[in-house]
């Protein structure tokens, strides 16, 4: 009985030293330059992969990489009621080179070839590659989302250095200690079941064809300046040319018929 | 006379409290941190404030997030009191990425600034208490466009999710009317915010007035430097024609190069109802 005490003891103990060095690893880590070099505030402009299949698409991802690592991705105009499967790849955005079988559509076995293994889903849990996976934003009835996670740098980063348990998978571990986001790629897969693809669209492993379609891809870059220019209340610069106050509006017709311009209300 | 007081006092308190709000969700943010509270952003500018152990609310706000429904929400109870589907349709479009310049005009210039008290002084005023921003700017330039002839504009204040969260803010986005006006020889441009202002402002008066930390807010020209930059900064400020009336017009302006280039009779109808009672 006082041995099995003992031994629990003597376990608790050497838990509490590993987690200890661990840690204190971390704190180390956090202090490496090489590791400090590489945080700051990322972005990634989302484009079409195939813009036959969804013209408007825009959206960005957002990465705040720090001591914590905070991900906001917002998707407008893809096709609506979609499952995303979303992730940061090592690879590149796929263009219209990678479209190898010259079917007019990139399919997730072309797509893959370019954008690579994942390292980071974006799904429910960014701790962890296993965690929270599956669990991925749906696009609304307009085709759209706003999605926000969050994970402390030392569970992304212990995940991200672990030994690669399924090296089959898509997913891959980072060889390097620190993680650079720099030029790593945004990509979201998935359309709608019910878009018919032709036959030549090929899935991925377990991704049906539907599934795998790469519908956006941007490369993420750290940002040095917010957009927009500051205005300090200056004298503002219009060319003024009194013929072309409105531009674009024929004002008589709006006056001499106010009948006229209520005809013109609706959509 | 008692009576009479308390009868005010509970007209008074029925008035505050019957805030009921019809609108959509524009997003749902959670949070980044457990303890976060979880930011409901309305299409109507407010924010909405839910504790994450309201776990149905949060559900119901999110089901009418994707299927985009129209609620009626009292807004001090957080209580949706009814929901309906929307009745906007998917536009079927041809995007012209070059077109996506938000002022489609040039203003009319404002001769000088007795004119534009004028203009500030003659503008309709509301005996409501709460009335939406973007409904009364509308009306404010549409009756200037009929009344006066004048070609106005708008300027919209967005605030970013950091700001939103640091000052728990209740607005996501602000917006009032903008002249542009001759001083000295010179053209300026006014914000005339007939309801937060005595006068006409330049833009950084106006701004500090809701701008908690009197940051410059940086103006953009596209929707989405605002949406992707919810971390930098605590605000952007964009400019449009007077024709745009909510913020999904500059959102959809970017995602189909579709620009606003008249007054929609929907639109006035309702920013007349909500904002001054009036059946246009």
């Amino acid at each position: 009985m006082k041995n099995i005490r003992q031994m629990t003891v003597s376990l608790l103990l050497l838990l509490i030293i590993t987690s200890c060095k661990k840690k204190e690893k971390f704190i180390n880590d956090l202090k490496d330059e090489t590791l400090q070099n590489k945080w700051g505030n990322f972005k990634g402009k989302l484009y079409p992969v195939n813009p036959s299949q969804t013209p408007s698409l825009r959206g960005s991802l957002t990465a705040i990489y720090r001591q914590e690592f905070t991900a906001t991705l917002r998707l407008a105009g893809a096709r609506p009621s979609t499952l995303s499967l979303q992730g940061i790849h090592i690879g590149r955005c796929p263009d219209s080179r990678d479209d190898q079988n010259h079917d007019g559509l990139i399919d997730g076995e072309e797509g893959f070839k370019a954008f690579k293994e994942m390292i980071i889903p974006l799904d429910d849990d960014l701790n962890s590659q296993h965690m929270g996976w599956g669990i991925f934003p749906v696009t609304d009835a307009f085709g759209g989302y706003i999605w926000s996670r969050v994970a402390t740098l030392e569970n992304l980063l212990e995940d991200l250095r672990m030994e690669d348990i399924n090296p089959y998978d898509e997913m891959s571990k980072i060889l390097d200690k620190s993680l650079s986001l720099e030029g790593k790629v945004v990509v979201i897969r998935g359309i709608n079941n019910l878009i018919s693809l032709p036959d030549s669209v090929a899935g991925i492993g377990r991704l049906s064809p539907h599934a795998a379609f790469p519908v956006a891809c941007g490369k993420l870059e750290k940002i040095f300046s917010t957009p927009g220019k500051i205005e300090k209340d200056e004298e503002i610069s219009i060319l003024y040319d009194s013929n072309q106050e409105g531009h674009g509006f024929d004002d008589d017709a709006f006056f001499s018929s106010l009948e006229n311009d209520e005809i013109n209300y609706g959509d | 006379m008692k009576v009479i007081f308390l009868l005010l006092l509970l007209s008074l308190s029925s008035l505050s409290k019957s805030n009921t709000l019809r609108t959509t969700v524009h997003s749902i943010d959670l949070g980044n941190n457990s303890g976060d509270q979880v930011m409901v952003m309305l299409s109507t500018g407010e924010v909405l404030w839910l504790s994450k152990k309201e776990e149905s609310l949060i559900k119901e706000f999110q089901n009418a997030y994707n299927q985009k429904l129209v609620l009626k929400i009292n807004f001090s109870t957080k209580k949706i009191l009814s929901s309906s589907a929307t009745d906007f349709k998917l536009k079927n479009f041809s995007f012209n990425q070059t077109d996506t310049d938000p002022m489609s005009y040039i203003p009319t210039i404002i001769q000088d600034e007795e004119e534009l008290k004028k203009l500030f002084l003659g503008a309709r005023r509301t005996s409501k208490p709460e009335t939406q921003c973007f409904n009364r700017a509308h009306i404010w330039t549409y009756e200037w466009r009929i009344n006066h002839r004048v070609f106005s504009s708008k300027t919209w204040l967005f605030f970013t999710r950091k700001f939103i969260r640091k000052y728990k803010f209740d607005w996501w986005f602000h917006v009032a009317p903008t002249l542009t006006v001759q001083v000295d020889g010179k053209l300026v441009e006014k914000i005339v915010d007939i309801k937060y202002a005595k006068a006409p402002l330049k833009m950084k008066s106006w701004t500090d007035i809701f701008v908690r930390d009197y940051a410059d807010c940086p103006v953009v020209n596209r929707y989405s430097d605002y949406a992707d930059s919810p971390e930098e900064g605590s605000c952007f400020v964009m400019k449009s024609s007077m024709y745009y009336y909510q913020p999904i017009d500059l959102e959809d302006l970017e995602l189909t190069g579709i620009q606003k280039m008249k007054w929609i009779r929907g639109e006035v109808q309702e920013a007349y109802r909500e904002a001054f009672d009036t059946i246009f």
